[in-house]
């Protein structure tokens, strides 16, 4: 009987194309907002992505050493090697470039040493040892948004410096242009100082540090953690906006749903007479709706897929890439199913309650 | 289309639940759009200078837009004032800094100088002074339930908010310190993040700008903007994610159109008897067709108008600031918005009940009436 119930709900649809075209274009507009908002905003999380490196920042208390805004004299190198830590590394973290578009996060490096700290993989090309003092390796980001390539030119204030390789971390890093300490203290006018030093140890180390220098010793990322979560109250507004859409859908459905009922209240007042009963009326009513809302998300998800995934949203020298991941998907089915229940519940409610004899004697 | 304006307001009033849900649907879809244009507008006017004067120019390190990393010798402001005699300059440390756990922007201002710099109004409590003492921005203070006479942690040094102030733009996310306290809080003596140089009427400002330009070591240092341009440069960089949160609002108004086309399509067919009975006493095509565009554009102005209200109430809620990142965004809901709004409606209604219209107006009177 339900399957009997689902083909008179498919035949119902078919019988109005035009209305069932319209109310999934509808359903489609609503999801692909909501796909976009929620691809958008779990980009821009995803960039200021971090990771656990065991690695610990050194820098200038109450200061966001790795977005730059930290100064510390190099002599602060041999100070933290006294005190115990293993491995230091220096580094120049600064936001580089003269105007808003061409805004890029450098980091200078010791190119003897970095890579005893620091973790990423080679993309493309080879990353930078001694003797490749005024070479450069780019993030997979930057490189993307830039078109840079190994073998290619990355131009900065005037300065051409050769691309060596393409590097990934998975992190907020590949956003990042890294280039030698030297060429970097001379592009930021430092002197002999850095911005922090990278090191590795323990809490007891980190008491020692904090306790002999003006500075404070922080988890690496933690600058970036700092903003990501920062940035969680717009997201959470964009992201319950784009969901308030799904109530105008569920209106505009619950609209069709009704028309349904009333235009076919004879038919199911015949249908239940001879037999069939509430539960397939709900039915009925409600196939009509979660079919109508799956064909509008599958569309939606096609949409979204070709205009909004391939995007690149650059803002002061991080790009943005529109994530459109499981999560993502999963939250817009969830809408969609709960699009199709509430704007049946009410129709479907009132198909069930079919008073047969009255309906009967009406038409 | 007007002669019969009382036949689709009737309809409208008929058909009282439809044209609810229908006017319901179009309020939701119509406060999305008003809100989603205002976070894009203020994301795009978030960094500005606020009630900044004309007259004002920046100095900031060359190669160096973000003045975090910027790092101006000393010497620069007295040779500013050499260059532009009779000017207000006011050197300023910068830094994105901890304040009670929080990132936010501090800057540090010479106590002299830059109220002539810069137009601030105090709200509450007093204007800064020496001695581990700070002034919140509004939007700041609003958002993080910050108050006159509380301590709070900066860099880890007591300081006690002496003065809540409006200074318009990003400076309302901002927290701001004397430049003595500034100098020993983040360990700069010698250098400055920016040097700000507000030119007098009587000087020409273009001709202002071009003299510390032409400075050999003013124009080996440091980048020489007016300060408006320097905030629209930096708008530019938000440009990208302002323009996409723009364009999802105004799609969302598309639905708007298959709303409307079915309530069209729904009572076209149900009013289809009614219909022939006007073809059979002399209605002609435009007349029946501008029926039914009216019932669309009157349920897409009841529509648009609660969602008017419902756009206005959220904007004024989240009105002292939504924290992105470290700034404020105040969504703003601009009279060129609410236009754009209320003219794409109308187009999408007009559009959503055409054919159903058009439909009606051409089915042949015979048949309609035999049919119904």
């Amino acid at each position: 009987m339900f399957l009997q119930m689902a083909r008179l709900g498919m035949r119902e649809m078919l019988g109005r194309k035009r209305m069932t075209l319209s109310s999934i274009l509808g359903i489609v507009v609503a999801l692909f907002v909501f796909l976009s908002i929620e691809a958008i905003t779990k980009g821009a999380t995803q960039t200021f992505t971090s990771e656990d490196t065991g690695n610990l920042i050194v820098q200038q208390k109450g200061t966001l050493g790795e977005a730059g805004g930290s100064f510390l004299p190099i002599a602060y190198e041999a100070t933290l090697r006294e005190l115990g830590a293993q491995l230091v590394v220096p580094e120049i973290h600064a936001f580089g470039g003269s105007a808003s578009e061409t805004v890029v996060l450098f980091r200078g490096i010791p190119l003897e040493s970095y890579a005893s700290l620091e973790k990423f993989r080679m993309k493309e090309g080879s990353q930078l040892g001694p003797g490749d003092e005024g070479k450069v390796m780019v993030g997979s980001n930057i490189a993307e948004a830039k078109d840079l390539r190994p073998g290619g030119v990355f131009l900065y204030r005037g300065e051409e410096f050769p691309v060596k390789g393409v590097f990934e971390t998975g992190t907020i890093a590949d956003n990042e242009v890294w280039v030698d300490l030297d060429t970097a203290s001379r592009l930021f006018n430092l002197g002999s100082e850095v911005s922090v030093f990278v090191i590795r140890g323990d809490e007891a180390l980190t008491s020692r540090i904090e306790d002999a220098l003006p500075v404070e010793v922080t988890k690496e990322f933690e600058a970036f953690e700092t903003f990501n979560r920062a940035l969680q109250g717009i997201i959470l507004i964009l992201r319950t906006v784009s969901a308030v859409m799904a109530i105008a859908v569920v209106l505009a459905i619950a609209n069709v749903m009704f028309t349904v009922v009333r235009q076919r209240q004879r038919e199911m007042a015949v249908l239940r007479s001879i037999g069939f009963g509430r539960a397939e009326m709900v039915f009925y009513v409600m196939v009509q709706a979660f079919v109508l809302s799956l064909l509008g998300f599958l569309v939606a998800v096609a949409l979204a897929f070709l205009v909004i995934a391939p995007l690149k949203l650059e803002t002061f020298g991080l790009v943005i890439k529109p994530s459109m991941d499981a999560g993502v998907l999963l939250g817009a089915l969830l809408l969609t199913l709960v699009i199709g229940t509430l704007s049946a519940a009410y129709p479907a409610r009132l198909a069930a309650g079919l008073n047969i004899a009255a309906t009967m004697r009406q038409e | 289309m007007f002669r019969f304006a009382h036949i689709a307001v009737r309809d409208v009033l008929n058909y009282r639940l439809r044209s609810s849900l229908a006017v319901g649907g179009i309020a939701v879809i119509v406060a999305v759009f008003l809100l989603l244009s205002s976070v894009a507008e203020g994301i795009g006017n978030t960094l500005s200078g606020g009630a900044t004067s004309a007259r004002n120019i920046i100095l900031i390190q060359k190669g160096t837009f973000l003045a975090d990393s910027a790092r101006l010798p000393r010497e620069m402001v007295a040779r500013a004032q050499e260059l532009v005699p009779g000017s207000a300059v006011a050197p300023i440390l910068y830094r994105h800094f901890r304040v009670e756990g929080e990132i936010v922007h501090l800057r540090a201002v010479p106590l002299e100088s830059y109220r002539v710099v810069r137009d601030v109004e105090l709200l509450g409590g007093q204007w800064l002074q020496r001695g581990n003492f700070i002034a919140v921005g509004e939007s700041l203070a609003n958002q993080q339930g910050w108050r006159v006479g509380q301590s709070l942690d900066v860099g880890g040094e007591p300081f006690q908010v002496n003065g809540i102030f409006r200074a318009g733009g990003a400076m309302d996310a901002e927290v701001w310190v004397t430049l003595k306290d500034g100098q020993r809080l983040l360990n700069q003596i010698d250098t400055f993040s920016t040097i700000h140089i507000q030119v007098p009427a009587e000087r020409d400002l273009d001709g202002a700008k071009a003299a510390l330009e032409g400075d050999s070591e003013i124009g080996r240092l440091a980048d020489v903007y007016f300060e408006s341009t320097y905030w629209d440069t930096a708008n530019r960089s938000t440009a990208a994610v302002k323009n996409v949160i723009a364009m999802v609002g105004a799609i969302a108004l598309i639905a708007i159109a298959f709303g409307i086309f079915n309530v069209a399509n729904m009572t076209v067919w149900e009013r289809r008897r009614e219909i022939g009975i006007f073809k059979a006493i002399g209605l002609s095509r435009g007349a029946i067709t501008g029926i039914y565009l009216l019932e669309g554009l009157i349920l897409a102005g009841l529509g648009y108008l609660l969602g008017l209200i419902l756009g206005v109430i959220a904007v004024l809620y989240l009105g002292s600031g939504v924290a992105l990142v470290d700034l404020a965004v105040r969504p703003q809901l601009t009279p060129a918005t609410i236009l754009l709004g209320l003219g794409l409606a109308a187009l999408f209604s007009i559009i959503g009940s055409y054919l159903p219209a058009r439909r009606a107006a051409a089915a042949p009177v015979a048949e309609t009436l035999r049919e119904a």
